[in-house]
């Protein structure tokens, strides 16, 4: 090699250094040198790892599809833990609005398909202790009563059905009437003077007339009120307390006498 | 007939399922009506037997009126029987007008002989009798007939 160019090499070498040096000893160019010198790197390890993980392909795929499998099962244990916890925290909730009752608690299975017939499926019957007449409650108040029983199951009339009659009084001035249902999602208040002393948001509660049913359960909120005149009566619209609409565990609870 | 009153007795259930999942049987179509009204196409002749499964079917879940069920399960399947004779029935839109107004014709009868008739009840009937109807459109798209 020419001395000329040994020399001229050297000092490429030299510069291609000082350069180096330059930009590994200044932080802010540092990050982005290493970041450059170190791709090939990061590209051959990527290149090598590929080579090692091919032949292991296939079980990758049977093993990813073995997790997937567990994922759900696992996911369809925890929703079932979800909805075991929830059915506690409402048997809580039931057991807490009606502590003294020795009431059987039931889940709903089914509704009536027939509309003006306003009746629940519920899974516990004779051999759970459920009787005929008893009266029903969620944790807000009177669903109905218990119509007929078998073995294992027992329907319920809601209180919304027109055949369902409750004695009731009104909370606040103590009037006195009979509860019907109108089979929707609403009850009357019948058998009322023209003059009783009776107004929207007052709360409606059982009478206790007849000795079935206890006194003093919520049955629901009176809406609105028409004065009959020719009649010389009140009727008064009443919403049920209980959510008739979405029932999930109720309380049976046995005859009052 | 078997497969046709399995079809009826599981779209009754499917309605008892359906009426505690919404809240209300009022927001549910009535599907047993529906099974009936198409599946006497396949077997005219069986439309009194078809009737009354149907009727078996919702008087599980009858707490009155029975006899009153049976009556216009089976006035719904004469109906529909007599009707074949004059009109396609294969068409979609009849067998839809049919549903619906069989759905008004029972939802009627029960409400009268519950002395639960009112305004609101009225409104209610004209509802289910629509939407009975849209179900059956619905379930005809989802199932054409055969031809």
């Amino acid at each position: 090699m020419q001395p000329t160019a040994v020399r001229r090499s050297r000092a490429f070498l030299l510069g291609l250094g000082l350069v180096g040096a330059l930009l590994l000893a200044h932080e802010p160019w540092r990050h982005s040198a290493l970041a450059v010198v170190r791709f090939p790197f990061t590209f051959l390890r990527a290149a090598v790892r590929l080579v090692i993980l091919l032949p292991r392909v296939p079980s990758l795929i049977e093993e990813n599809a073995r997790l997937r499998e567990s994922l759900t099962e696992r996911e369809l244990e925890v929703s079932s833990a979800r909805e075991a916890l929830r059915q506690g925290q409402a048997a809580q909730a039931l057991q807490a609005a009606w502590p003294q009752s020795g009431g059987h608690l039931a889940s709903a299975l089914a509704r009536s398909p027939l509309p003006t017939q306003q009746t629940l499926l519920i899974n516990r019957g004779q051999t759970h202790g459920i009787v005929e007449a008893g009266l029903v409650v969620d944790a807000q108040g009177v669903v109905g009563r218990v119509l007929e029983t078998q073995a294992s199951t027992a329907l319920i009339l809601l209180l919304t059905d027109p055949n369902s009659r409750i004695a009731a009084l009104v909370e606040r001035s103590r009037e006195t009437g009979l509860l019907i249902g109108r089979g929707f999602a609403e009850c009357q208040l019948t058998y009322l003077d023209l003059g009783a002393d009776i107004q929207a948001g007052d709360r409606v509660l059982t009478a206790g007339l007849g000795g079935a049913v206890p006194k003093g359960l919520l049955l629901g909120t009176v809406t609105k009120v028409e004065r009959l005149e020719r009649a010389g009566a009140t009727r008064a619209t009443v919403k049920p307390a209980a959510a008739l609409g979405r029932l999930e565990e109720v309380l049976c609870l046995p005859p009052a006498s | 007939m078997f497969t046709a009153g399995l079809v009826i007795a599981s779209a009754a259930a499917a309605q008892a399922l359906a009426a505690h999942a919404v809240g209300s049987a009022w927001w549910v179509p009535q599907l047993a009506l529906i099974a009936l009204i198409r599946r006497m196409n396949h077997t005219p002749r069986a439309w009194l037997p078809l009737s009354v499964i149907a009727a078996a079917a919702l008087m599980v879940w009858s707490i009155r009126g029975a006899g009153a069920i049976v009556v216009v399960l089976i006035a719904i399947g004469g109906a529909w029987r007599a009707a074949m004779w004059y009109w396609d029935v294969a068409d979609a839109r009849l067998q839809a007008v049919a549903a619906g107004i069989s759905a008004a014709m029972l939802v009627g009868v029960t409400a009268t002989l519950d002395h639960a008739v009112s305004w609101p009840i009225v409104a209610l009937i004209a509802w289910q009798a629509v939407w009975t109807a849209v179900a059956a459109i619905a379930w005809a798209a989802a199932r054409p007939e055969r031809a």
